[in-house]
């Protein structure tokens, strides 16, 4: 019976995979333009997905949102005139095209970069502080406590340290 | 308690102080006099300048005191040494004794002397005694007074006395010529023909202070303070005894040494030792032969004396002789026939000793020379029990008190240097602890049976089973090393009227708890460091009233500092309580002093802060139990442990928590980076939709 679930289960994933890919497929061939200049535009992402081994891939939506927003312009462009390949291949031409679209994703990677050394310096700035915070408390708690609430010490059922007898 | 006299400016303001003009006209040296005289209360003025040698009695001084107000003018002050226990007890008896031949009491307190600065006990009584009629301790009189005027002056007030003190139950234990007065500064009879007064004899135990010659041969073997308390009997022989040295003209005695003279009276007799070949007349004869009868038994009593005095005449007592030996017995070259003699001597030859009863010669001895079936069977028994005594370290030393014991049954208890009667040990222990003897003999004897056998052997003992049940105390008492108990408590046992020989109060003289407290806090005043519990303090004190200390016995023996501490305070709040004794701030201050141990045993040290804050402000109240009541809640304890408890907790959960923080910093590189790209992510999104906002707008609005 659990051999059937999983083999159920198995053909249950398959099929879908399946049915995206045809799907995916027939909007690349229906959107050919859309396609064709997302793909040459969205190169940096593809890069950036490919290298980034991070679970959630937080660079790559960085990198993508931005190289996203470079390409969006020339998007519209296609969309609001002929949304043709020849339009695409006249964009792709175009240096300037590619340099903002592409410096788009440089300014993704720039912010990953920035914000996260900054954070990172933060953090790490926090946590030394929380170091030095919990110094203090403890040196508090030996002040008021004693030396031996620091749990070195053998104590005895009331708190106190047994003295060992001198050899 | 008193204080040295007051400065003139207080006698001044005295309203009652009958000599206040005398004190405004006085010139300056005898105004500085003044100021160093003693006061017994506000009505007794010691002379401590004026000492009057003539009653001075060993370590007893007497002084010159003046009365006030309603007090007699004319007093003297007997002050006692501390090695020598008062007879406090004896006083409220000897208090109430109205005859006219005695020294009478007025009061009796504690005073500060003022060249020392320390206590001493002392007696004060109406100065109407002259000169003694005898001065010497050392030789002895043969004063040849006509045997008319001693009958009149001397026996009749002395035997009016002796009944007075059979009515109260009171042993007087110091009549002799050296304590008995004229009634003024006529040294002769001849000249006057006043009655003798008889002085004091509460300064020092029973009989201390006489001349062993007037002691019966059993007592006089004894130290002066090992005689124990005495009997009517003894009064009445050292009445006889008096009697025969003043009518007799020759001193027969004379040259001799006290050993030796007891040894004559054995051999002879008291009356033939004394009187010798001095002829005296018919009529105190048959008095003489009564009181001076060796055996207690056969002297006489009051009621016999009283009977003679009334003419009538008793018939002859034939004295039982003593047994002689038909051959000697030769000890340390020496040839004893008496057992007695050999009895008291064995104590000087304990090898000897225990080599003569090892061989049987001793044995033989009593069994072939001696005719006397009961000490026979004595000792007889005794070598039968011989065989379960110990023969380890010290069996010649014990060996020869067992056997001295049992052949002569009145011979004191002869061990090493000491000699007593049973009842007599407590004050020479007590003589011991301030002489600073050597302590191992006392000890010795109390864990052998050495006193109660001896007593057992008498024929008479004063309260035997009370002092029986004493010595068996002790013997348990002596192996004890806890504090409250050994050979202190045994001291306080033994002699209930010793006052604490604690060197705490080494210028004190402490004989209740009460006085106790008190001259803790004149104690304290001076010094908040000094300790004030020790073994004599607690035994003192739990003898004294074991409700002021044996609740706390435990913690006074604690091996904790700071429940001795507690234990210490909680006696002190005691006894202020119970006695009602009102502020004590000196000893509160040093309470507040010597509480680091108690403070110790809490963790938190804001709890400490504030039991000191407590303690402090209490302390001004001189109440010592709202002292000790702050630290009797166990809650306060127990809240402690366990806010202890919660604080490790914590610490150890901080101590966690940094170091999973160095764990991460170990990794500085990648350290926030995860956050850092999700925050970036964040950002680049909003910055990307923006854009795209703004491209459609503006192409929209182009086109």
């Amino acid at each position: 019976m659990a051999k059937k679930n999983k083999q159920a289960k198995k053909s249950g994933i398959g099929f879908k995979w399946i049915f995206l890919s045809v799907f995916f497929l027939a909007f690349m061939i229906m959107f050919m333009p859309t396609t064709f200049l997302l793909a040459v535009g969205l190169l940096p992402t593809f890069v950036a997905i490919a290298v980034d081994r991070e679970p959630g891939r937080n660079k790559s939506f960085t990198i993508g949102a931005m190289n996203f927003s470079g390409c969006f312009p020339y998007l519209l462009g296609l969309w609001t005139k002929s949304n043709s390949m020849d339009q695409v291949m006249g964009y792709i031409a175009d240096p300037k095209t590619i340099i903002v679209m592409y410096s788009a994703a440089g300014i993704g990677y720039l912010i990953n970069w920035l914000v996260t050394m900054g954070v990172s310096s933060i953090l790490v700035q926090r946590s030394r502080m929380r170091i030095k915070k919990i110094e203090e408390e403890k040196k508090a708690l030996e002040e008021r406590w004693g030396k031996h609430v620091n749990g070195s010490y053998d104590l005895d059922d009331l708190g106190f340290i047994i003295e060992k007898p001198a050899a | 308690m008193t204080e040295e006299s007051a400065p003139e400016e207080e006698i001044e303001t005295s309203p009652e102080d009958s000599r206040e003009e005398v004190a405004n006209d006085t010139k300056p040296e005898e105004e500085e006099k003044r100021k160093s005289d003693v006061l017994l209360n506000k009505d007794i003025q010691i002379l401590y300048q004026e000492p009057m040698a003539h009653l001075h009695k060993g370590k007893i001084r007497a002084y010159r005191a003046v009365g006030r107000n309603k007090v007699v003018s004319d007093l003297v002050a007997f002050v006692c040494h501390k090695s020598l226990t008062p007879r406090r007890i004896a006083s409220i008896k000897y208090g109430k004794v109205a005859n006219p031949n005695i020294a009478k009491l007025v009061t009796s307190d504690t005073v500060v002397w003022p060249d020392t600065g320390e206590e001493h006990f002392c007696f004060v009584y109406e100065n109407t005694l002259g000169q003694p009629i005898w001065k010497s301790y050392e030789k002895h009189p043969a004063l040849g007074w006509k045997p008319d005027m001693v009958l009149e002056n001397i026996a009749h007030p002395i035997i009016s006395i002796l009944m007075d003190l059979r009515d109260k139950d009171l042993v007087h234990g110091e009549i002799w010529p050296g304590n008995m007065f004229f009634s003024s500064t006529v040294s002769s009879p001849q000249q006057t023909s006043e009655k003798i007064k008889l002085g004091e004899c509460l300064a020092a135990p029973a009989s201390s202070q006489l001349p062993a010659l007037y002691e019966p041969i059993e007592r006089a073997l004894a130290s002066p303070t090992g005689r124990g308390g005495g009997t009517f009997a003894d009064d009445l022989y050292s009445f006889g005894v008096s009697l025969a040295v003043i009518l007799r003209t020759t001193d027969t005695l004379q040259g001799l040494t006290d050993e030796e003279i007891i040894e004559r009276k054995i051999e002879k007799g008291s009356y033939a030792t004394l009187i010798g070949k001095d002829r005296l007349s018919g009529g105190l004869l048959e008095l003489l032969r009564g009181l001076l009868y060796d055996d207690p038994l056969q002297r006489w009593t009051l009621d016999d004396v009283q009977a003679w005095m009334d003419g009538r005449r008793l018939s002859p007592k034939q004295a039982p002789k003593r047994v002689k030996a038909t051959r000697p017995l030769l000890l340390n070259n020496k040839k004893y026939i008496r057992p007695e003699l050999l009895a008291k001597d064995m104590w000087r030859y304990t090898d000897e000793v225990a080599k003569i009863t090892e061989n049987g010669e001793l044995d033989q001895w009593i069994e072939r020379a001696i005719e006397d079936k009961i000490l026979k069977a004595r000792m007889d028994q005794l070598f039968k029990e011989m065989k379960s005594i110990d023969r380890g370290k010290g069996y010649p030393e014990r060996l020869a008190v067992i056997l001295s014991t049992t052949l002569y049954t009145e011979c004191p208890v002869r061990y090493k240097n000491l000699s007593f009667i049973p009842s007599g040990f407590g004050k020479i222990l007590s003589e011991a602890y301030v002489q600073k003897h050597d302590l191992q003999p006392y000890i010795e004897i109390l864990k052998q049976n050495f006193i109660i056998q001896s007593i057992r052997n008498r024929r008479k003992v004063v309260d035997s089973s009370s002092l029986i049940s004493k010595l068996d105390t002790c013997r348990s008492l002596i192996n004890q090393q806890s504090v409250g108990s050994g050979l202190e408590r045994c001291l306080y046992v033994l002699d209930s009227e010793c006052p604490c020989l604690s060197p705490v109060f080494d210028k004190y003289y402490v004989q209740t708890p009460e006085e106790l407290i008190l001259a803790f806090e004149k104690i304290c005043e001076n010094s908040k460091s000094q300790a004030l519990f020790d073994r004599h303090v607690v035994a003192f004190l739990s003898v004294k009233d074991r409700k002021n200390i044996d609740p706390y016995m435990g913690e006074i023996n604690s091996a904790e500092p700071h429940n001795r501490v507690l234990g210490q305070i909680r006696t002190l709040a005691t006894i202020q309580k119970r006695a009602s004794l009102g502020k004590l701030p000196a000893i509160a201050e040093w309470v507040a002093e010597n509480l680091e141990d108690v403070y110790e045993r809490f963790h938190d040290s804001k709890k400490r802060a504030d039991l000191r804050e407590q303690v402090e402000a209490i302390k001004k109240s001189g109440d010592i139990s709202k002292i000790a009541a702050l630290f009797d809640d166990p809650k306060l304890y127990q809240s402690d442990v366990h806010a202890f408890h919660q604080a490790m907790e914590e610490y150890q959960r901080i101590e966690y928590e940094k170091q999973l923080i160095e764990e991460k910093l170990k990794n500085r590189k990648d350290y926030g980076q995860k956050t850092g790209r999700q925050i970036a992510s964040v950002i680049s999104m909003f910055l990307s939709v923006f854009i795209i906002v703004v491209t459609a707008y503006v192409t929209l609005m182009k086109g």
